[in-house]
């Protein structure tokens, strides 16, 4: 059972009398554990793809299944547990909520998921310290460089040990050499068996996928398999 | 998700702005206030008049002449001289359920003693009268028997009016003059303290009422035979209806009034009587109770409003709250924990507030404060009730938020 399975999938938008088809009957499945980049020029659907694929918004037509479940049929309850559970978010703008430190940062998925205080720090310092930020922990976001904070994010995303991780332009706000910093840390969290699906404009951050999905217009219109040259 | 971790996050959210937070609870700690200081002034009102009632005896009536409206016109409270000495004797002679009975005669006087001068009241009264009232000798004695039958001129005075003439010096035998006629002192009256309104309940004097009648209370009113008010000891408390329809009865057949009319006089028990005294204190927490219930619903409005502002800028955060796994109702659950937490504190400084200013209305004269512990716990109900209520709305429009479009909003 593949990971994730759209099948002719549509999202489209009606401003007025005008409908935007953002998605168009996009149809592909992603197996467990892939590295998959999706490209495209601005306003193509990527984000709004990673929306779908991440729980938090619903097609207008097709299917989407996610583990074999089919997510049309799920309650907002257990959409917001499978976001919880299952995937890791990442953003561009990082999304860090600014009068938190760090390790409270880290900390917010387990708290929705129910876990014991002691349990959730330990875990939570633990995911800091996989992302390289062991003595930053009590620092606040305003205290810490974009890839410190883009690195927070990180841990966060994985704090609950997702099988999934999305990351919608991770390095679009950091310098090149950073950016290949978060995409390393990327890259050995896939080896450790995360599907990662990133959305990116950079060939060379494209590059460390294995799969490369091409979208314009609302369309998928190339899937080719990359060689891992790194 | 557990409620320390709702807790705490709520107060992180607050501490962020804390003058806005204060502010906002501003109308619930004025209603708490209130309701406290309101919850004080009442029970020392009610304890008040028990203690009245107490003091002056529980089985007291009195008769007053009618109120006098004649063809329309209000003549005022005493004008119509409808009591009698006769009225008087007929109850004592017939009456079952009247334990004693005493007309009086009240005037204002200026008394002289001592080189000082005092303007006080003074009453004349029959044989009985002072215990029927619960006064107790302090010094001296009581006037006998033969005084009252003879007309004597001595006087028994209140505590305030011996110590302001005579200061610490015994006044028994000594010649004060009243309205310039000498009276000897027979004895001064145990003090009784204030009354309502702060009335010196001590502020007065009495001789016999046959003294009254020929020396002190003008020819008109002295021969007329007429009398000011009756004072009845009902023989128990529990027969006060019965002694009460009893003296209405005799009254109306010697007054001979038909069935039908309306009496010309009035009776009233002690009970009514502090009752009605009361009134103002009662006005005073109506008006707090008003002051609070106005309070605590702009208090309301005023969380409704911030936390309406609050979701508003941090949709973001409600977003990615979302993003991260929060469920509708434990985003629901976030904001109602912040509005509640920002109207208990309101009701916490409101209660201490409410303590402080009944305090500082212990000053004034006519008002008794008696703390109400109990009203601290409805203080804080009330302001977790406003919490609730006004912050639900607030809350419930941060859970209907859908992840994408929160996490887009900036
Ligand atoms: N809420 C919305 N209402 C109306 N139209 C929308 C909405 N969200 C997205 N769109 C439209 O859908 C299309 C796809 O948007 P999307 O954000 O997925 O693009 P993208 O590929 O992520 O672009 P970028 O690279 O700039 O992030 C765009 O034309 C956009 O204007
Ligand atoms: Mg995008």
């Amino acid at each position: 059972m593949p990971q994730i399975k759209l099948e002719g999938l549509s999202r489209y938008y009606r401003t007025g009398a005008e409908t935007i088809k953002a998605l168009h009957n996009i149809s592909l499945t992603i197996e467990s554990g892939e590295f998959v980049a999706i490209v495209g020029p601005s306003g193509s659907g990527k984000s709004t793809l990673m929306n779908i694929i991440g729980c938090m918004d619903r097609s207008t037509a097709g299917e989407y299944q996610i583990n074999g479940d089919a997510v049309d049929a799920l309650s907002s309850d257990r959409l917001a547990q499978i976001r919880n559970s299952t995937i890791g978010f990442v953003f561009q703008s990082f999304h860090l909520l600014s009068r938190l430190t760090a390790l409270r940062n880290t900390e917010l998925p387990l708290i929705y998921s129910g876990t014991p205080k002691r349990e959730r720090q330990k875990r939570a310092s633990e995911a800091l310290e996989k992302v390289g930020l062991k003595g930053r922990s009590h620092h606040l976001p305003t205290q810490l460089s974009g890839g410190q904070q883009q690195r927070v994010a990180i841990a966060r995303a994985m704090v609950t040990q997702p099988k999934l991780l999305l990351a919608d332009e991770p390095t679009g706000a950091l310098d090149t050499h950073t950016g290949e910093e978060i995409m390393s840390l990327l890259r050995e969290l896939n080896k450790g068996g995360v599907t990662v699906i990133l959305i990116t404009h950079e060939a060379e951050v494209a590059a460390y996928a294995r799969r490369r999905l091409e979208f314009r217009d609302g369309q998928l219109i190339t899937d080719s398999a990359l060689s891992s040259q790194q | 998700m557990k409620s320390r971790d709702l807790i705490a996050t709520a107060a992180t959210a607050l501490k962020a702005n804390p003058l806005r937070s204060i502010l906002t609870t501003l109308g619930i700690v004025i209603g708490c206030g209130s309701v406290i200081a309101m919850a004080a002034i009442g029970a020392g009102a009610e304890a008040r008049i028990t203690e009245m009632i107490d003091r002056m005896g529980s089985n007291l009536i009195m008769v007053l002449p009618g109120s006098g409206i004649s063809r329309g016109a209000s003549m005022g409270g005493e004008s119509k001289q409808s009591l009698t000495q006769r009225d008087v004797d007929g109850i004592r002679e017939e009456a079952q359920y009247v334990a004693q009975i005493s007309g009086s005669i009240s005037s204002s006087v200026q008394i002289i003693a001592a080189g000082k001068n005092w303007r006080t009241r003074t009453s004349g009264v029959e044989k009985g009268y002072l215990a029927i009232n619960k006064w107790v000798i302090e010094l001296g004695r009581e006037i006998s028997e033969e005084e009252y039958a003879l007309g004597r001129k001595v006087v028994v005075l209140g505590a305030s009016v011996s110590k302001n003439i005579f200061d610490d010096q015994d006044p028994i035998g000594s010649t004060v003059r009243i309205n310039r006629i000498p009276f000897t002192v027979i004895g001064v009256l145990e003090a009784k303290g204030q009354g309502f309104g702060g009335r010196d309940l001590d502020d007065e004097t009495f001789v016999p009422l046959k003294t009254m009648r020929q020396r002190l209370a003008g020819k008109k009113r002295g021969r007329s035979g007429h009398i000011q008010r009756m004072h009845i000891e009902a023989s128990s408390a529990e027969t006060l209806t019965e002694t009460e329809r009893e003296v209405e009865q005799i009254l109306r057949r010697l007054h001979e009034i038909k069935e039908g009319d309306k009496d010309d006089f009035r009776i009233r028990n002690l009970a009514q009587m502090v009752t009605t005294r009361t009134d103002t204190i009662r006005t005073m927490t109506l008006l707090l109770a008003s002051v609070a219930a106005i309070s605590l619903l702009v208090g309301g409005i005023g969380i409704m409003n911030i936390m309406l502002v609050t979701v508003t800028e941090r949709t973001r955060e409600i977003g990615l709250r979302m993003a991260l796994g929060a469920k509708r109702s434990q985003i629901r659950w976030q904001f109602l924990t912040e509005s509640v937490i920002l109207s208990l504190s309101g009701g916490t400084i409101g209660v201490g507030l409410g303590f402080g200013a009944s305090y500082f209305l212990q000053g004034i004269d006519f008002i008794e404060i008696i703390h109400q512990p109990r009203a601290i716990g409805l203080a804080v109900l009330v302001s977790m009730g406003v919490g609730i209520v006004f912050g639900f709305y607030p809350a419930h429009r941060a859970s209907l938020m859908t992840p994408v479009e929160a996490l887009r909003s900036d």
